[in-house]
């Protein structure tokens, strides 16, 4: 997944006079089951001897918001189990929550020379 | 700089699978994909669907593990037409493993196509590898509270099977607790419990097999 944002950070790089990346912002959703320190880690990892090295990695969670199939209630299920508070079905698909998204990705400003 | 991009890091997988679908479904077959922890029983039960549905179905399979091709060996007893992916490692299969592994296959000529994902609870839910089937298999000796473990992977399920039952009366499984977590989870999910060994709750397979085939061809435009 780390190698996966890389690619595409890099891609933005290129596309940027090959500006060093300084920072990449992503954006996981609970339901993808990623754990931050575990993502830390990778990314420290993968960084190492490439041009984004030091890079800063910083990710926003987003919480998991159902729709209930049964009456169209839009509502966050406090556990795992899904259960509709208005007519208690257990069907319900999510609406966010599901997301792993490169939001984000900060490049070296070069007309400074200096990290902002 | 800030460069923003909201660039979906699955996006290129599922542009992939969907890909898949299509030309499975102009192929006109069905496609299972068949997720579990290792050692659940995947490759047995595909061995037993196999070999009861001989000269009534025309299967092929995919099968993908980290290495080795040991369970392509062993479909390949069984003279269907079998690809072995190795992930290399890899602890899923993605859509672009069963693409290349889709040109080895005449597709016409097949009703249904099993894809047996490498044995991961976590993250084969995750990629979308064109299947129209999502088959999770737990079994007895794995405990009944693997559903409110792995929520993620049980409520994508269209069928569950619990297999080993034959081996129910050792392990300390509560069937029930098991069936009301799937209930919760995943209400419109097929439970189905059987024994690879025994034989015991096949038909019973293989009869939802044929349920969802008659379900897809009516479905699919002519």
């Amino acid at each position: 997944m780390i190698q996966r944002v890389l690619e595409l950070a890099f891609g933005v790089s290129e596309a940027h006079e090959r500006r060093p990346i300084r920072g990449i912002t992503i954006e996981i959703g609970v339901l993808q089951q990623i754990m931050p320190a575990a993502l830390e880690f990778a990314f420290e990892a993968v960084t190492r001897g490439t041009p984004a090295e030091g890079a800063r990695l910083e990710w926003r969670m987003v919480p998991l918001e159902v729709r209930c199939r049964a009456c169209d209630l839009h509502y966050t299920p406090p556990g795992d189990f899904w259960v509709c508070p208005r007519c208690a079905s257990a069907r319900a698909t999510p609406v966010r929550g599901n997301e792993l998204n490169l939001l984000q990705v900060e490049l070296l400003d070069t007309s400074t020379g200096e990290d902002p | 700089m800030k460069i923003n991009v909201v660039q979906r890091l699955l996006k290129v997988n599922d542009e992939i699978a969907e890909a898949n679908r299509a030309d499975l479904q102009e192929a006109g077959l069905v496609t299972f994909n068949i997720m579990s922890a290792p050692g659940s029983g995947k490759t047995t039960l595909i061995e037993q669907t196999i070999s009861r549905t001989q000269g009534l179905l025309r299967i092929g399979v995919i099968e993908g593990d980290p290495e080795t091709s040991i369970d392509a060996e062993r479909i390949a007893k069984f003279d269907v037409p079998v690809t072995q992916i190795e992930t290399a490692g890899g602890c899923h299969l993605e859509a672009n493993l069963v693409r290349r592994a889709l040109k080895g296959f005449d597709l016409p000529n097949l009703d249904l196509l099993i894809i047996e994902n490498v044995g991961n609870l976590v993250c084969p839910a995750s990629f979308d590898l064109g299947e129209n089937v999502k088959v999770v298999m737990v079994s007895t000796t794995e405990g009944h509270d693997k559903p409110a473990k792995y929520p993620n992977m049980f409520r994508k399920a269209d069928v569950v099977i619990l297999n080993k039952m034959d081996l129910l009366p050792y392990v300390a499984f509560d069937f029930e607790v098991f069936r009301e977590y799937i209930r919760k989870l995943n209400p419109d999910a097929a439970l189905i419990d059987v024994s690879c060994v025994t034989g015991e709750g096949l038909d019973a397979w293989l009869l939802w097999i044929e349920e969802r085939l008659a379900q897809e061809s009516a479905r699919q435009v002519p």
